[in-house]
């Protein structure tokens, strides 16, 4: 009798350490998932800059193959620019270098593009003479590769001209996913766009939120699920 | 960022553009901006003041060669560096190689360092009818200006400056 009532015991105590640690559990993730309440008239610290996520892009400043100098300015308000990292012995830059030829170049006419090379001690500049496009600037300066960490060639960086952010990078063998990695650049860039009120899209989403707790509406309100109505003229009446 | 050519050397602000080239057979010239400026271009910025936007301002350095009468330091060369600051009052819009609407010019001819040169600056106020903020003497112009040096010519000339403060 007595060690039928210590095991008990034991698997009680169990039981309730099991417990304690689901609740536990259970409270971390509502704390995560939730929001706090703001008091009436209390503003949560605005989103800053940084939030996004964004890094602000940097000037671009080398010699050409030339032997000439040039500094390409990627501030708040130059050109939306398109930074394509190439080398001239990189086998996988050579269909990107041949597209990039006036005559075969088929990119939007707003976007700006700059070709960045190695610095002439880790570069041919005679090669790149050969290679480079006669209408586009193509810097050598292997700063820049080290500013935006580039890991190798080909890479590209897309600068929002407005922000003077950058607004997407990645690697790309071929035209086709360069067009892909553009594309997806410029939507995450539109949906983030300021809508004339003076916030992006994410400051927006949290604002309704604050609104919509203040109101007492939190996940799963009866209210953010519309049953069909009787005066629903799709449903007729 | 500091940008180094054909012995033509200036710090060119955040945001701003340069270029130091010489064309086959030519000679030095920078082209330095506010302003996004041409992939291609004629030597005294003629698509440059074209694009400029409200608030631009552009200048022009280009050398020129001895020889047939030119005489560095002497006649239209005779000038030295330019002296800063300069102000909106310097600009005139008829000096422009070419005329726009809004924009005004400035030109000096010099010798430095043993070498002849122009000097062509255009600004564009960003409010039309207006020369500058101010007397102009906050001109990103003035800056710029002031970090140009300019290597000796051939013969051991000592270095020498485009512009200089008193």
């Amino acid at each position: 009798m007595t060690a039928l009532v210590a095991c008990e015991t034991v698997l009680l105590v169990l039981l309730s350490i099991l417990v304690v640690g689901l609740l536990r559990s259970h409270a971390e993730i509502l704390r995560r998932l939730g929001r706090p309440e703001a008091d009436e008239g209390e503003a949560l610290p605005p989103a800053s800059a940084a939030d996004s996520g964004a890094r602000a892009a940097d000037d671009v400043a080398g010699v050409t193959p030339a032997g000439d100098a040039i500094q390409v300015g990627l501030g708040p308000g130059a050109p939306t620019t398109l930074l394509a990292f190439l080398g001239s012995g990189c086998s996988s830059c050579h269909e990107l270098w041949e597209g990039l030829a006036p005559e075969r170049r088929d990119l939007p006419g707003d976007l700006r593009v700059v070709v960045v090379a190695q610095d002439p001690s880790r570069e041919s500049p005679s090669r790149l003479r050969r290679l480079s496009p006669p209408d586009l600037p193509v810097v050598m300066s292997s700063a820049a590769w080290e500013y935006y960490g580039v890991p190798g060639s080909p890479y590209f960086v897309l600068v929002d001209g407005p922000s003077g952010r950058v607004s997407g990078e990645g690697a790309a063998v071929g035209w086709p996913q360069l067009w892909s990695l553009l594309r997806d650049a410029r939507a995450d860039a539109g949906d983030d766009a300021d809508d004339g009120t003076g916030t992006s899209g994410a400051e927006r989403a949290r604002r309704a939120e604050r609104t919509l707790a203040r109101a007492g509406i939190g996940p799963g309100h009866p209210s953010l699920y519309p049953s069909p109505s009787a005066e629903d003229p799709e449903g007729g009446a | 960022m500091i940008v180094q050519a054909h012995g033509i050397r200036l710090d060119v602000p955040d945001g701003w553009e340069a270029r130091i080239y010489r064309r086959p057979h030519g000679d030095p010239t920078l082209h330095t901006a506010n302003f996004a400026l041409p992939v291609d271009d004629g030597d005294f910025g003629a698509g440059a003041v074209l694009s400029m936007p409200p608030g631009g301002e552009f200048l022009c350095l280009t050398e020129y060669r001895p020889g047939d009468g030119l005489v560095p330091g002497r006649g239209l060369f005779a000038a030295g560096p330019l002296p800063l600051p300069l102000r909106s009052s310097h600009f005139r819009p008829r000096v422009l190689h070419v005329a726009r609407s809004g924009s005004f010019g400035l030109q000096h001819f010099f010798t430095t360092a043993g070498r002849p040169f122009c000097l062509y600056a255009v600004i564009r106020p960003p409010r039309t009818g207006a020369r500058a903020s101010g007397d102009g003497t906050s001109l990103g112009l003035n800056r710029v200006l002031s970090t140009v040096s300019i290597a000796g010519a051939r013969g051991g000339a000592p270095a020498g400056r485009a512009a200089v403060r008193p």
